[in-house]
């Protein structure tokens, strides 16, 4: 098991620093955008990119924040009460938000599918969405891998 | 049991626009909602969310089509590359009016039937009036927009570059407060968003450069199985409702421009009609765009040319 | 089952599961998902879902939350921020909570160039927070104040919210921009108050230091001066239109990169710790975002903040009384779903009643957006608190009773406006004219 914990963490550290690569290209790519419009050539679409580049950092960032337990939860309650009943619920809410996880996974990929049929592309630059929605698609199955390890820890009393 | 025959019949649907409750376009929305209730009885009855609080601008029609709204009120030009050819419309082909632009894009319609529209049942579409110059230094020729800054998205991007200023990027609600600052130095619009995004506290100049004013391209369409499930007397008051508020639609483009135009005056705007020559030269500059636009709709196995001259034809009347 | 029972169901199992450890996010999203199905179609809601993520993920806006984030890393990391809170100590250490004072300043100056409030949060969070404990700070004060003062954005300009509701409202944003500043100066102005009063009464909520002389205060300017230097080349930058504040977020943060490196404060481990740092606040935060706004699509299908809006609006109750109740529908409508959205769902039902009911229009907008600025602190979803307690690992209830007291604040400036109204209308009046 431990084996399938590395990976997942190591995936997930992967994609942590693409998201860490993108931040770092919207910051240059908006600093350079004002220092070119000072001579009046703007870097047309910047708008776009950085809007995308967003979606890179979030999308990206998912496993990583989920592996570290960075999402707000409020856990007062279940920590009242006895280690096997709270380990209950924690099962049940990984499977919960796993079952969340390929929803919105999977109608990312329909929502993919569906740019490519429409032809719909960016206002500006023309370049097309439906790779967004196949990466955010991909990110939300890996975070499934992630919650599926927030079980293997929580069966090894190593969750908290 | 115990609902009444009338009850049991009431088609409920929703009904989602971008525009905010109190703008003029989204009031006219309403009342076609009431019309509809009106003259169908009470058979139908249509539950209407103003300010894009059920679908945001952007994918009102992919919504439409997947049941999220079954009337939605958008712009075409939101979802690029969907509508190849009715967005031949949103280029700078020289608009004068919004009741010009608003039947030509009806006519549109009838005639080519683009399949690109056929996954909805259109109820009327529409077009804002002349999208035009509005700028914080006069621009009275060609030569004055020269590097200058204009905010600018989409479709007005490449017109703003032929005119030989630099498009900017922002978004709508920022646009106010990047006028003011001088992040940029003018915006295109239709004459209405003086008004209604309060940019003519800011700019002081409209130039009337009707030869390479562009539109953008609206429309009203309704969720496909919803329509075909409605019965052929009701489909019929959809229908003629709809046609009456396309010229009620594009009549209160006009009206909310001539607002537009009142209500800049009272803050010490200054329009700037162009010559005929110097707007000749305007309309020259931007020709190139319309012209690669419809040849690549061609290259799609469209008919972008002959849209194209459609649209130039009837404009010239 | 009637919508408006089934959306306050809903509302209530979102309430219930947030008791049962799941992500809070993760929760608004399922039941958003599963309403929104029950009411309208699982096909619709499915592709809502998905719709919903892509644009929240997929948008300009947002991006300033991780670039502000990542400006706070970077100062932290490299030890500006050590460097900037010793200099305010040595001004400002001997007064009961003077560092938790200078925060309030600092914050208020920063606001200039940062007009998100989760982001402004979050870069006073990573930044404030560990200077605060190093010099003996309660976590209560410290965590407290930095959940607080984030919000001072709102009020002053340019702020979103005030733009919004000027276009709503057909009002001048211009004059609503000058509305906001002095209740804005106001509300800082009355959390230093706090901040002084509840350490008068608790010293070891700030504890005083020793007084420095004027010798070794002017000895520690240098040391910060570059930092001032960068601050004040980004509000010039956006005064005189080189940027705009969002891109502000990108401009600060590289000008602050380059003074680190060339300082050699920073190496490049420093700085790649402190990006992917921000990119899980960032996760986080857009994670809330993504959650207010599937299970605002709910609400919005419910019909519910129409019907209550229609509702109170018919009472025939004291004017004073309506408002109130305005506001707390607004308190409790931000408070599940986006402010913005909100605001843009109810403003307009409740605007011609404002107006009837005889008060200003611009006055409404500024109590609007005092009561926005609780809510952002306010449970359940208290996105500021949210962001505090991720940065600083503090729990809620620490949190919590550290914000009580300046909500307190809020309260009064609220009251205050109420019966002094000039304190909104008066420098637009005096400014532009009269109307
Ligand atoms: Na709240
Ligand atoms: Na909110």
């Amino acid at each position: 098991m431990g084996g399938f914990l590395n990976v997942v963490l190591r995936l997930s550290n992967w994609m942590h620093a693409i998201a860490g690569a993108a931040l770092t290209f919207i910051m240059l790519l908006t600093v350079s955008d004002v220092f070119l419009r000072l001579f009046a050539r703007p870097i047309v679409g910047t708008f776009e990119l950085v809007g995308l580049g967003g979606a890179v950092i979030i999308g990206f960032g998912i496993p990583i924040t989920s592996w570290n337990r960075g999402h707000i939860f409020v856990d007062f309650l279940v920590n009242m009460f006895p280690d096997s009943l709270r380990d209950g619920f924690n099962i049940v809410t990984r499977l919960i938000s796993m079952g969340l996880f390929i929803l919105v996974g999977w109608n990312l990929f329909v929502l993919g599918i569906d740019m490519v049929k429409s032809g719909e592309v960016s206002t500006t630059l023309l370049m097309p969405f439906y790779p967004v929605a196949y990466g955010l698609g991909v990110c939300c199955f890996i975070q499934c891998l992630v919650l599926i390890c927030d079980i293997v820890k929580i069966a090894g009393g190593k969750y908290e | 049991p115990g609902l009444s025959a009338a009850q049991q019949k009431t088609i409920t649907l929703n009904y989602s626009n971008f525009f905010p409750a109190p703008h003029k376009n989204s009031q006219l929305a309403e009342a076609w909602c009431k019309e509809i209730e009106k003259r169908t009885d009470g058979k139908v009855k249509i539950t209407y969310f103003p300010g894009g609080t059920l679908t945001p601008a952007a994918q009102t029609y992919e919504n439409v089509t997947k049941g999220i709204a079954d009337i939605g009120f958008s712009v075409f030009g939101y979802t690029r590359g969907r509508f190849p050819m009715i967005s031949i419309m949103d280029n700078p082909l020289g608009y004068k009016s919004g009741v010009q632009a608003t039947k030509l894009i009806n006519e549109f319609y009838k005639k080519f039937k683009p399949k690109e529209l056929d996954d909805v049942h259109v109820l009327y579409l529409h077009a804002h009036g002349p999208g035009i110059l509005h700028t914080k230094k006069a621009v009275n020729k060609l030569e004055d927009l020269k590097g200058m800054k204009i905010r600018a998205q989409g479709t007005v991007v490449p017109i703003v570059q032929a005119l030989g200023g630099a498009p900017v990027g922002t978004t709508m609600p920022e646009t106010y407060d990047a006028l003011r600052t001088g992040v940029v130095d003018g915006a295109m619009s239709p004459q209405e968003a003086l008004e209604g995004w309060k940019w003519g506290e800011i700019v002081k100049f409209t130039t009337q450069n009707f030869g390479s004013a562009y539109t953008a391209t609206m429309f009203v369409v309704m969720n496909k199985n919803k329509w075909n499930s409605l019965p052929p007397d009701i489909q019929k008051i959809f229908n003629e409702v709809s046609a009456e508020y396309a010229d009620k639609q594009g009549k209160l483009w006009d009206e909310i421009d001539k607002l537009g135009y009142d209500w800049s005056a009272t803050k010490g705007h200054k329009v700037i009609a162009l010559s005929k020559e110097e707007d000749a030269k305007w309309a020259a500059a931007v020709k190139p765009i319309y012209e690669k636009y419809a040849a690549e709709v061609q290259a799609k196995g469209l008919p972008g040319n002959e849209a194209l001259k459609f649209c130039l034809d009837f404009l010239k009347k | 089952m009637n919508e408006v029972v089934v959306g306050i169901i809903g509302l209530c199992i979102v309430l219930l599961l947030f008791l049962t450890g799941i992500e809070l996010a993760f929760a608004m999203i399922l039941i958003g998902f599963l309403g929104f199905g029950y009411l309208i179609s699982f096909h619709a809601a499915l592709n809502l879902l998905a719709k919903d993520v892509f644009d929240v993920f997929n948008s300009y806006s947002f991006t300033v939350i991780p670039l502000f984030v990542l400006m706070g890393q970077i100062a932290f990391n490299s030890g500006i921020a050590k460097r900037l809170f010793d200099a305010a100590y040595k001004f400002i250490g001997h007064v009961p909570g003077g560092l938790a004072i200078a925060t309030v300043a600092g914050a208020t100056a920063f606001k200039s160039i940062c007009g998100s409030s989760p982001a402004t949060a979050a870069t006073f969070a990573s930044v404030a927070v560990p200077e605060m404990d190093r010099y003996s700070y309660d976590k209560r004060l410290s965590t407290g104040i930095v959940a607080v003062v984030g919000t001072l954005g709102v009020l002053l300009p340019p702020s979103v919210t005030l733009i919004i509701f000027g276009i709503i409202t057909d009002q001048s944003i211009g004059r609503l921009f000058l509305a906001g500043i002095v209740p804005g100066l106001i509300s800082a102005f009355f959390f230093v108050v706090i901040i002084y009063g509840w350490c008068k009464m608790n010293p070891a909520l700030g504890p005083k230091g020793p007084k420095s002389s004027w010798a070794v205060r002017i000895k520690s300017v240098p040391e910060v001066a570059w930092v001032i230097l960068i601050f004040v080349l980004v509000i010039a930058g956006i005064l005189k239109g080189f940027f705009t504040p969002t891109e502000a977020g990108s401009v600060g943060t590289f000008l602050v990169l380059i003074l680190v490196f060339a300082k050699r404060d920073l190496n490049f481990k420093g700085y790649w710790k402190s990006a992917l740092e921000s990119v899980r606040t960032a996760c986080m935060v857009l994670f809330l975002i993504a959650g207010s706004t599937v299970l605002g699509h709910f609400i919005v299908v419910t019909k519910i903040p129409m019907i209550a809006a229609d509702w109170i609006v018919s009472l025939p109750l004291p004017s004073w009384l309506v408002l109130v109740f305005i506001a707390l529908i607004y308190l409790l409508g931000g408070s599940f779903i986006d402010d913005l959205a909100f605001m843009i769902l109810a403003t307009p039902i409740f605007y011609p009643a404002i107006q009837k009911l005889g008060y200003d229009p611009m006055w409404f907008a500024i109590m609007i957006c005092i009561t926005v600025m609780a809510g952002v602190v306010v449970p359940p979803v208290a996105i500021n608190v949210f962001v505090v307690k991720n940065i600083t690992k503090t729990p809620f209830s620490v949190i919590y009773k550290g914000v009580y007291p300046f909500l307190l604040s809020l309260l009064f400036v609220a009251i205050l406006l109420f019966i002094f109204p000039a304190l909104a209308t008066w420098l637009p009046g005096r400014l532009m004219g009269a109307m």
